[in-house]
């Protein structure tokens, strides 16, 4: 389908590490505590552990999906064709687009309702909008190396500026907090690991950007590695939380993790969630523009539509669902249509392939099914 | 070549006589009568005068019968008989002799070149790029002289030089400077096939070949090294960079670059190790500080009142209670000060630059403040970042930051810390984005090469720094071993 890819294009594997990152921590690690934690309290983590643990697992799935494929196909629009039939497939596909743009919207738009929350409350968001636009559009136009670009500062910013922040908060814990361990039933905690999963379904972006790698199969350390920096951050992100509320002040919280990082006072300045919250602003947007690239190239790949037209058309489109989502209690209500669907679209359909492509006799070069 | 078109020998004699500089000396062998023609103004007319009485005494000794006789007699090398048209029109300009016979002008002609005069300025001392440690060889405006500084220092045929004329006017030369065997071909090929298809007039210096041939003219960054000094140039060399110089320039352009060659000093690399490596980041902090300090300050000042301590708070107020502006106005008004201060600055000469900046500095930032235009506080933030601003090495660097300091300001105005985070989120894009001869400008930190870290926010000792960076490519990875001996003994071991 796609010639093979020009140096200018690809990208060494490592850089994998940073997309997938991006893609599995997303705007949800400010308010994931208080869900996780509803049914399962203080063995939240335990959750968090499992979740990762199945992403892992739909990592390596995904592996063994692209690994059966001739390396121009190995992509998701190709495996859905290959798969699916033409009808089914381009259903399929058009579903993926519709899915990854509405990722990234679904993270605009949370992500500048906390920023009217907590910082801005009476301005007039439409010029913000329009700046993070043009910002959005610059980025994408970029390619894919621009995009893995943000990534990676997206990624540095977190370890660089988020990291250092859990060290004046350990005064404040209350590590009893965490006692008495393994205090909740299979069902809750398997309630927890359900909503947790959820926070990761951007891993369905490994499909869409492998034949961007260079030595596609040999990346695979960088995904898992991925997948284990997000477990990292947000077990850490969950267990400042169990042990610094307490279960009842968690449950009232809106975004735990700002509060956390609001009570840090150093020399020269206090209240740093308000430059936490905005240096976010560039994780957002690494997240979002992998999203849109994602759908861009996908909708180019199965309708050969320009990726310039359809990124523009995308953002006309996500200041359309601006202007009609506009309150808290909507926005509530398209993130969690989004998880939903989600599970089926993602966490059903990745071994539902996996099946089919270990025992469908049109497998690529490599031959493996057999 | 631009601008190509037919010469005869008597064009040119006729075009090039309406000059009255141009002069004709004629010269009687007895059998025969020769004519020199040249510019006096473009040679050294006491090295033509040695030359003439030598053949003089020649023609007195034996008989010079034609044109191949006479040349014969030339003590030079060099010689060019019977060259092409347009090829005489090059060289006259370059400091040649045109030769031919009185009775026959259209005829057999010769080029003889002959010392050039000179008046260029006799100090090459690096003024732009000042270092404390370490040579101060900086390069003149005379091509030869700067060929020959870099021959000077690295003695090895493997350094090739080719000359490309460029400027359809000027007709300037431009030398293009790589190590054979070091720099990878396809990068010289892509910069000669760049400065090959150049179509300009006058070339003034190689900072416009620079823009010319840019992968991208839309940005502030300059995207090739420009450098006036001669280590930097042998260093880039070595590592695997092409060089570029345009006659007339003092300056070296060198690629590819990427942004932290902008932050590097020959200097890190003449101090211990140590100390290099502490200077490089305390001037990569001093950028980063320049670029956001006074936006900061906008920022914090007009929507984040909660971030600033109550101890802080309270002198940051009483230090503006009487200033009648916003803070953005307060900055950009402050910020545009020393703005005008840097470009009057420049324009001046140095004793005046001076006083200019006792007058600038003390006297109107004092007053300033008495008159309640500004607060001390936001003086001493906009006067630090603009001295932070100059601790690039490289001048242009300096420049961009301190332009991209005012999109900042603005943004934080509008937005905050919110816009300064659209602000670096703009800046990062915009520096993934950049190309230098088709390389990527951020790299070895994006894309991420593990390998070449070791020699960028810090310099390391030269146990560890043997090899080149991979991203140029080189064609030779190895650069130097570092002392095989050295082993990790454990103390009182042998």
């Amino acid at each position: 389908m796609d010639s093979p890819k020009s140096d200018k294009f690809t990208l060494s594997p490592i850089h994998l590490f940073f997309l997938l990152y991006v893609s599995l921590v997303g705007a949800g690690l400010m308010d994931f505590q208080r869900y996780v934690s509803a049914s399962s309290g203080q063995d939240g983590w335990i959750a968090v552990l499992a979740a990762s643990l199945f992403v892992v697992l739909m990592i390596w799935m995904m592996y063994g999906i692209l690994s059966r494929q001739a390396p121009p196909g190995a992509n998701l629009v190709d495996v859905n064709r290959r798969y699916f039939g033409k009808a089914i497939g381009a259903a399929l596909n058009v579903c993926f687009v519709v899915y990854f743009l509405w990722g990234a919207f679904v993270t605009l738009r949370f992500y500048l309702q906390v920023i009217e929350v907590w910082i801005f409350p009476e301005m007039n968001q439409w010029p913000l909008v329009i700046c993070i636009f043009a910002l959005l559009y610059y980025t994408v136009s970029g390619g894919i190396q621009t995009v893995a670009g943000i990534c990676f500062w997206g990624t540095l910013s977190i370890f660089l500026f988020v990291l250092p922040q859990c060290l004046p908060v350990l005064p404040y814990l209350h590590p009893h907090n965490m006692t008495p361990v393994l205090d909740h039933s299979a069902a809750e905690l398997f309630d927890s690991t359900r909503l947790m999963a959820r926070q990761f379904l951007g891993c369905l972006v490994l499909m869409a950007v492998f034949p961007y790698i260079k030595e596609g199969g040999r990346s695979s350390k960088w995904s898992y590695g991925a997948a284990g920096a997000a477990a990292f951050i947000y077990i850490l992100m969950l267990l400042l939380a169990l042990m610094y509320f307490s279960p009842q002040q968690l449950k009232e919280t809106v975004w735990p993790t700002l509060s956390v990082v609001s009570i840090i006072h150093v020399p020269l300045m206090q209240r740093l969630e308000y430059v936490v919250l905005n240096m976010w602003l560039l994780k957002m947007v690494s997240n979002i523009s992998v999203g849109l690239w994602a759908a861009c190239h996908s909708l180019k790949q199965q309708l050969r539509i320009r990726p310039r037209i359809s990124l523009a058309g995308a953002l006309i489109g996500f200041l359309i669902l601006f202007y009609l989502v506009d309150d808290p209690g909507d926005t509530r209500r398209i993130i969690s249509l989004y998880m939903k669907t989600g599970e089926y679209l993602v966490f059903a359909y990745i071994p539902i392939v996996f099946v089919i492509s270990r025992f469908s006799g049109k497998t690529g070069t490599s031959q493996v099914g057999k | 070549m631009p601008n190509q078109q037919a010469y005869s020998m008597a064009s040119i004699l006729d075009s090039c006589k309406r000059s009255t500089d141009f002069v004709t000396t004629p010269l009687s062998t007895g059998k025969e009568s020769f004519s020199f023609s040249y510019y006096k103004t473009l040679i050294d007319v006491e090295g033509l005068g040695h030359l003439l009485h030598a053949l003089q005494t020649a023609a007195q000794t034996e008989e010079i019968g034609d044109l191949r006789g006479l040349l014969a007699h030339v003590p030079m090398d060099g010689l060019e008989t019977d060259p092409d048209p347009e090829r005489v029109r090059e060289q006259i300009f370059k400091g040649c002799l045109l030769v031919y016979r009185d009775s026959d002008p259209e005829g057999p002609c010769a080029l003889i070149p002959v010392p050039a005069k000179k008046g260029l300025r006799s100090s090459n001392e690096t003024d732009m790029e000042f270092s404390v440690v370490g040579p101060k060889i900086g390069f003149i405006e005379d091509l030869d002289t700067n060929i020959h500084l870099l021959r000077a220092q690295l003695n090895t045929p493997d350094l090739v030089l080719k000359e490309i004329l460029v400027g359809s006017i000027s007709r300037s030369r431009v030398a293009l400077m790589y190590i054979d065997g070091v720099a990878n071909e396809e990068n010289v090929a892509k910069m000669e096939k760049r400065l090959r298809a150049i179509d300009f007039d006058v070339v003034f210096d190689t900072s416009q070949l620079d823009q010319i041939i840019s992968d991208n003219s839309r940005t502030p960054f300059p995207l090739f090294t420009t450098t006036e000094r001669r280590d930097r140039v042998v260093y880039a060399l070595i590592t695997g960079q092409v060089a570029v110089i345009s006659e007339g320039s003092p300056y070296f352009i060198t690629g590819p670059s990427t942004l932290f060659d902008f932050f590097l000093s020959p200097e890190d690399y003449f101090l211990p190790w140590i100390l290099g490596s502490f200077f490089r980041m305390i001037r990569i902090f001093g950028v980063i500080f320049s670029l956001f300090a006074s936006s900061f300050y906008v920022a914090l000042m007009t929507y984040h009142y909660e971030v600033i301590p109550k101890e802080l708070l309270g002198r940051l107020i009483y230090s503006r209670e009487n200033v009648p502006f916003a803070p953005f106005l307060e900055a950009l008004f402050l910020e545009i000060t020393v703005e005008f201060l840097r470009e009057a600055g420049a324009r001046l000469p140095s004793r005046i630059g001076q006083s200019l900046g006792i007058v600038g500095g003390i006297i109107l930032g004092q007053a300033a403040v008495e008159a309640s235009l500004t607060s001390n506080i936001l003086i001493i933030i906009v006067s630090l970042s603009a001295l932070t601003s100059f601790v690039t090495p490289i001048y242009k660097m300096s420049n961009a930051i301190r332009f991209l300091r005012f999109p900042i300001i603005l943004l934080a105005a509008v937005w905050g810390s919110l816009g300064i985070a659209i602000a670096v989120c703009f800046l990062l894009v915009h520096l993934s984005r950049l190309r230098s001869l088709g390389y990527p400008y951020t790299v070895p930190f994006f894309p991420v090469r593990v390998k070449d870290m070791k020699d960028s926010l810090i310099r390391p000792s030269y146990a560890v720094t043997g090899t080149r960076p991979s991203y140029l490519k080189p064609r030779s990875r190895i650069r130097y071993k570092p002392e095989a001996e050295r082993k990790s003994n454990d103390f009182d071991e042998e």
